[in-house]
């Protein structure tokens, strides 16, 4: 309920207490003095008296107090207002908190399911991303393992082969480097006698026929 | 030492290389410069008499020559400068530097299989390692221990691997 709703409420209000009294009071007067002419003179005349002098009675003074009431009534009837508008205010301010309370948490509630739903969906992004990226780290280092296995074999194959083609001389080389300083040429006659034996025949047609 | 057989001169052993048939030749040719000299000299002159080596000396002895005789110098001469010019020669190449002791082995070996009238030059390859490499004329004798090894190479292989599967 708004000020202006209660200003309004309370000009309705003093409008019907003007009001009653001023149609409440002259009736009874009236009536009264109806009852009275029946029963004795003396009130009858006091009556007409009064009647007559009625503008004397409702003087300035009564008029006062009358305005004294009505203020009073309408002072309480404004207090009852503020009273009920206070509680009306009071019982709205609650409901309006339990409401943004309830609003808020209902947000706040959304917007962490929101969030934790953000949160789900990328932490699973990032699980099948690193997913991925360790398979694809798992494929390289198997592709990496496949060619170095390769690579490996190629080149045990190239230095066997090269050790196979040069073997002749990679023995010499190392026979020469262990036991160069110790030969003796004595020893080794008999080995080059037979050789030469068996090429004694082609040594002597070259020194024979060869020019 | 060998004799003369069927009148043929004989080379002795001690001399196997060509320097050595050159030096013959020198000495040989000092002792005939000597005696045209003494056929010219007077009597009461001095004479230097020329030395001989122990190579013509061990030629001489072998072939039972009287240098003093002309034939015998000159066929000496004849059969020296012979050899000077056509000597049958081989070249052999070992990794150390042979013994005279062994180098007389050889020389036996070669004029008793070979030739009688072989001589020999001596050379020096380190990485022979153990054999020797003969060089004739027109044809190149291996007879290394690379050569062999290269020759037996899939012996070499068989072991080589053994050794290495044992060792594994």
């Amino acid at each position: 309920m708004t000020l202006w709703e209660l200003i309004a409420a309370a000009v309705v209000i003093i409008a019907l207490g003007i009001l009653t009294v001023l149609v409440f009071f002259p009736s009874s007067s009236t009536s009264k003095k109806k009852h009275k002419k029946g029963k004795q003179p003396a009130e009858a005349d006091l009556n007409e008296a009064v009647g007559e002098n009625i503008l004397h009675i409702f003087d300035d003074r009564y008029r006062e107090e009358l305005k004294n009431r009505g203020r009073l009534q309408f002072q309480e009837v404004l207090t009852q207002n503020a009273m009920f508008l206070q509680q009306d205010l009071r019982l709205t301010a609650s409901q309006l908190n339990e409401y943004v309370q309830g609003e808020i948490s209902k947000k706040l509630q959304e917007e962490f399911a929101k969030y934790d739903q953000a949160i789900d969906d990328a932490k699973n992004i990032a699980l099948s991303s690193i997913q991925k990226i360790n398979k694809a780290i798992e494929e390289g280092r198997q592709i990496l393992d496949q060619q170095i296995e390769k690579e490996l074999a190629q080149s045990k194959q190239r230095i066997i082969q090269h050790f196979e083609a040069n073997m002749a001389e990679i023995v010499n080389h190392y026979i020469l480097t262990a036991i160069g300083g110790q030969i003796d040429l004595n020893s080794q006659l008999e080995f080059i006698l037979a050789d030469l034996e068996a090429n004694k025949k082609a040594i002597i047609e070259d020194i024979t026929n060869g020019a | 030492m060998e004799h003369r057989e069927n009148g043929a001169l004989q080379l002795p052993y001690s001399i196997i290389t060509l320097a050595n048939v050159n030096r013959v030749v020198r000495e040989l040719q000092a002792i005939d410069d000597f005696l045209s000299e003494a056929s010219l000299r007077q009597g009461g002159t001095p004479v230097n008499l020329p030395r001989t080596g122990q190579l013509l000396t061990d030629f001489i002895d072998m072939n039972k020559l009287n240098l003093l005789q002309k034939n015998d110098l000159a066929m000496a001469q004849n059969f020296m400068v012979s050899l000077q010019k056509r000597a049958p020669t081989i070249h052999i190449s070992f990794s150390v530097e042979p013994t005279a002791v062994f180098i007389n082995k050889l020389i036996i070996w070669l004029r008793q299989n070979i030739h009688p009238a072989l001589l020999l030059r001596i050379g020096l390859e380190p990485n022979l390692i153990v054999g020797c490499v003969v060089r004739t004329n027109n044809k190149e004798f291996d007879f290394s221990l690379k050569k062999h090894l290269a020759q037996h190479r899939a012996i070499l292989r068989k072991l080589l691997f053994e050794s290495l599967e044992a060792k594994a």
